[in-house]
């Protein structure tokens, strides 16, 4: 602690004072916590427990990488979530600008109800509602399909639907909340600019591209810079409850999760499950560097630290 | 500036405490580390933990002056009735040995993840459900559980150590040493296809004793009963079932060497076989006739005879068939009661096609199909030891637990035990088997009023069904091989399910894909692993 320290502490010890509870609640749920990484080094048993269990050095990443899939996996994590955090920020925003625009109350207020309706549903119950659309026997699609007379479609043993499908329930499901980050963000525009803009003649359409939308631009690289920290992390819950045990699907499906988790679910070993995790932070620690790397070359005002 | 100087005071205060806090973690870890480093040396040693040895030098009776609270972990969900079960076991558990126990459940979903979990927190357990299918020998090896010696079992479970055979205990250590208490009655069990009798005759179809000549059935369901799928099968217990039960029948009768929960090693051993002999999946005395049989099971599959989307779909065949929407159920013996019992009510005739191997054999379950074990951490092992005596041995708590409330959810007619008036198969909030006991002493139990000619004459056919299989006993240590079978079962997941469910557009290019992927992960590995262990068992057990 040098003098600057403790003369800044001085200066504002309100203000670091109302900081502290955020503090204990990071050092104790993310960095104390963090000791644990030590884990995916050792062969874990209950007697030797977390710091006592012998060391193994890197033999619990050794499944991950002689299955032969640990590249495979890697690209379909990164380009799912490069792909749902597009799709995501996209629509988020259009949603936005439209509700932001629309006029009639009661209609504002259900659209928005609606679309933050799915956020609340688990992916288990996605996944059942997504078998009963795409099942061959019974699902909805199919069972149309064959009522106009056309063949049914496999959807299950065809990855390729899946490409489409993941993404769209992906949005469909987040949309809501995406959209109320940054229609709120609209909310705290200076209206008055809209307003000189609209005496000037400009239309609806010139105002959202030459007013909203710039200015929404640091709202959205915070947001698709915090999305980007957690791009290597899938959302296990939805591939794990919509794909599942599909054989079939999994070239095209499997996620880092998934295969960690199909590889430890018989025999559940905590240092190998710890490897897969530790891979995983480590990626998304050296993505989230380059990432805001770039946005302070080319923006410097609008990188996170 | 005092009131200045004070806060800055408590300021530093918290910064320091916050340092401590981060920098202490690691030597509070180490602590708990040796505290729990500690308690399971203790109870592996050959002298009984302290508390054990302190009362056994109290003479015989023990002391339960102290009133304790058990907690016990069993699988599956609480029946509805559950709580009103417990009440009365607290009851009279409390009047006998002064203590009452919680049960909590694990889902069959969570299994895999949450058992680990709840013996690696430690804290909140007496006792909980164990089973070598259940990782009894992966979890025993990391400590998890209590040693349980001769002197605990004849001091606090004398009816149960009474009851239960040598064998069971000799099935149950490892090492050396007794992790578990095994059931007293394994478990008299094979799997087993049900049939609507009433339909094959609709339908004229011959009677069907052999799962192999299944096949006119299901035709005849596809063509005739349009909301029915001849075989509804589930992603998780069915997926693989019609492969296996028409592979048994036709060809290799084999088990998974290696692992005994659920998974794949591709290491295989016929039960028929009394040597025992180690095969890998790519031998082609196996892979020929899985070959053949893959084929049937596909080209079922092109005809529709099995649901396309199994795969996804998570309603066992067992519940569809209730429902009717499916024409095929498979199961157990014991897991099908329910079902024989519901269509009754429904008016329909069930055949049961037990699946077995082409001599008619099956394995007999070894004693540690079922069991209970005590937790490391447990504070009260000697009290819970008692209380579960009482459970698997003393017929009052073994029926309350097994059948529920006489008189709400069973009654005793003419020696069968049968529902109360007004109470349906469907009703009753605490039926059998259900509450995951399954390690009482089943010997006790009164045959069920519900079962039909047809299903006791099953269950008295299979003393002529069961065979012990030679490695019933036998666990293998998989410490050495565990990457390999971590991705010999991704690989099996991904590449031999698609096979076994029949989906694969060319069944050869998969087996050929399947031994690629099998070598890269591991097989030989795993294979030769397997053969050393399997020869020291065999000669230890000369």
């Amino acid at each position: 602690m040098n003098k600057g320290f403790i003369h800044e502490l001085m200066k504002n010890k309100v203000l670091y004072l109302m900081f502290v509870p955020i503090a204990v609640y990071f050092i104790v749920f993310n960095y104390y916590p963090m000791a644990g990484i030590v884990v995916a080094f050792k062969n874990f048993n209950y007697s030797g427990g977390m710091f006592g269990s012998p060391w193994v050095g890197l033999d619990n990443f050794e499944y991950f990488f002689s299955s032969g899939k640990a590249w495979l996996v890697t690209r379909n994590t990164f380009l799912y979530n490069i792909v749902f955090l597009a799709a995501y920020t996209f629509f988020s925003i259009l949603v936005a600008v439209l509700i932001a625009e629309m006029a009639g109350k009661v209609f504002k207020k259900t659209a928005q109800t609606l679309l933050f309706l799915p956020y609340f549903l688990s992916w288990v119950a996605v996944a059942a509602i997504v078998y009963n659309l795409f099942n061959y026997e019974f699902g909805v699609i199919n069972t149309l399909l064959k009522n106009m007379g056309i063949e049914p479609i496999d959807i299950y043993s065809n990855v390729s639907y899946w490409y489409f499908i993941l993404p769209f329930f992906y949005v469909w499901k987040w949309v809501g909340f995406g959209s109320i980050l940054y229609l709120s963000a609209i909310m705290g525009l200076d209206n008055s600019i809209n307003e000189a803009a609209k005496i000037d003649g400009a239309n609806i359409f010139q105002r959202i591209r030459y007013l909203t939308l710039p200015l929404l631009k640091p709202t959205t690289i915070i947001l698709v810079l915090l999305g980007i920290g957690r791009i290597m992390r899938g959302e296990f819950d939805m591939f794990y409850q919509l794909i599942g045990n599909n054989g079939i699907l999994m070239d095209g499906t499997d996620i880092i999760d998934t295969l960690v988790f199909r590889s430890l679910v018989l025999s559940p070993d905590f240092g190998m499950a710890s490897a897969g995790g530790l891979y995983q932070s480590v990626l998304c620690f050296v993505i989230i560097l380059l990432a805001n790397g770039l946005v302070k070359k080319y923006d410097r005002d609008h990188a996170l630290f | 500036m005092i009131k200045s100087k004070m806060l800055f005071t408590f300021i530093s205060a918290i910064i320091v405490f916050t340092l401590v806090l981060a920098g202490c973690g690691n030597d509070k870890n180490n602590n708990q580390a040796k505290e729990s480093s500690a308690a399971p040396s203790a109870s592996n040693s050959q002298e009984s933990s302290p508390s054990a040895s302190a009362s056994a030098s109290s003479d015989n009776a023990v002391d339960t002056s102290k009133e304790v609270k058990l907690v016990g972990y069993l699988l599956g969900d609480a029946p509805a009735g559950m709580s009103a079960v417990v009440e009365e076991l607290n009851k009279k558990l409390k009047a006998d040995i002064n203590a009452t126990v919680e049960f909590r459940y694990i889902g069959w979903g969570d299994l895999s993840a949450k058992y680990p979990l709840v013996l690696a927190a430690g804290e909140d357990v007496d006792f909980i459900y164990a089973a070598n299918w259940a990782f009894y020998n992966q979890e025993a090896a990391k400590g998890a559980f209590r040693e349980i010696t001769q002197d605990d079992l004849q001091k606090y479970m004398p009816k149960h150590f009474a009851a239960a055979s040598e064998v069971a205990w000799k099935e149950a250590s490892i090492g050396g040493k007794i992790f578990m208490i095994p059931t007293a009655t394994p478990d008299q069990k094979v799997p087993v296809t049900l049939i609507r009798g009433d339909l094959r005759k609709k339908y004229g179809v011959p009677e069907i004793t052999k799962f192999k000549d299944i096949e006119p059935y299901l035709a005849a369901i596809k063509q005739n009963e349009k909301g029915m799928i001849p075989i509804n099968a589930d992603s998780q217990y069915d997926f693989a079932k019609s492969f296996y039960n028409l592979e048994w029948e036709t060809g290799r009768a084999t088990l998974d060497t290696v692992l005994i929960t659920n998974g794949w090693s591709g290491i295989h051993t016929e039960w028929d076989d009394p040597e025992g002999k180690v095969y890998s999946q790519f031998d082609p005395y196996i892979l020929d006739s899985q070959k053949a049989t893959a084929k049937v099971i596909k080209s079922w599959y092109d005809k529709g005879y099995i649901n396309k989307n199994a795969i996804s779909n998570k309603v066992r065949s067992k519940d569809a068939f209730e429902q009717g929407k499916s024409a095929v159920a498979y199961g157990n013996t014991n897991d099908i009661q329910g079902t024989l019992a519901k269509a009754a009510e429904n008016g329909w005739e069930v055949e049961i096609i037990p699946n077995l191997s082409s001599k008619g054999t099956y394995p007999q379950d070894p004693y540690i199909n079922n069991g209970v074990s005590i937790a490391a951490g447990s504070k009260n092992p000697e009290r819970a030891m008692m209380a579960l005596d009482l459970m698997m041995e003393e017929p009052s708590y073994n029926n309350l637990v097994y059948f529920g409330i006489e008189g709400v959810n069973y009654v005793v007619k003419d020696g069968k035990i049968t529902l109360p008036d007004g109470v349906t198969a469907e009703s009753n909030t605490y039926p059998p088997d259900a509450a995951g006991f399954w390690f009482t002493n089943k010997s006790q139990h009164l045959p069920l009023a519900s079962w039909n000619e047809q299903y006791i004459a099953h269950k008295q056919s299979l003393k002529n069904i069961l065979v012990p299989y030679v490695y019933n006993s036998f666990s293998m240590d998989t410490s050495k091989i565990k990457s390999a079978l971590a991705t010999m079962g991704t690989a099996g997941m991904q590449y031999q399910l698609p096979i076994q469910g029949g989906i694969v557009k060319d069944v050869d290019a998969a087996y050929a894909t399947l031994e690629e992927k099998s070598k890269k992960a591991g097989l030989a590995e795993i294979l030769a692993d397997a053969q050393a262990q399997t020869q020291a068992y065999k000669s230890s057990n000369k």
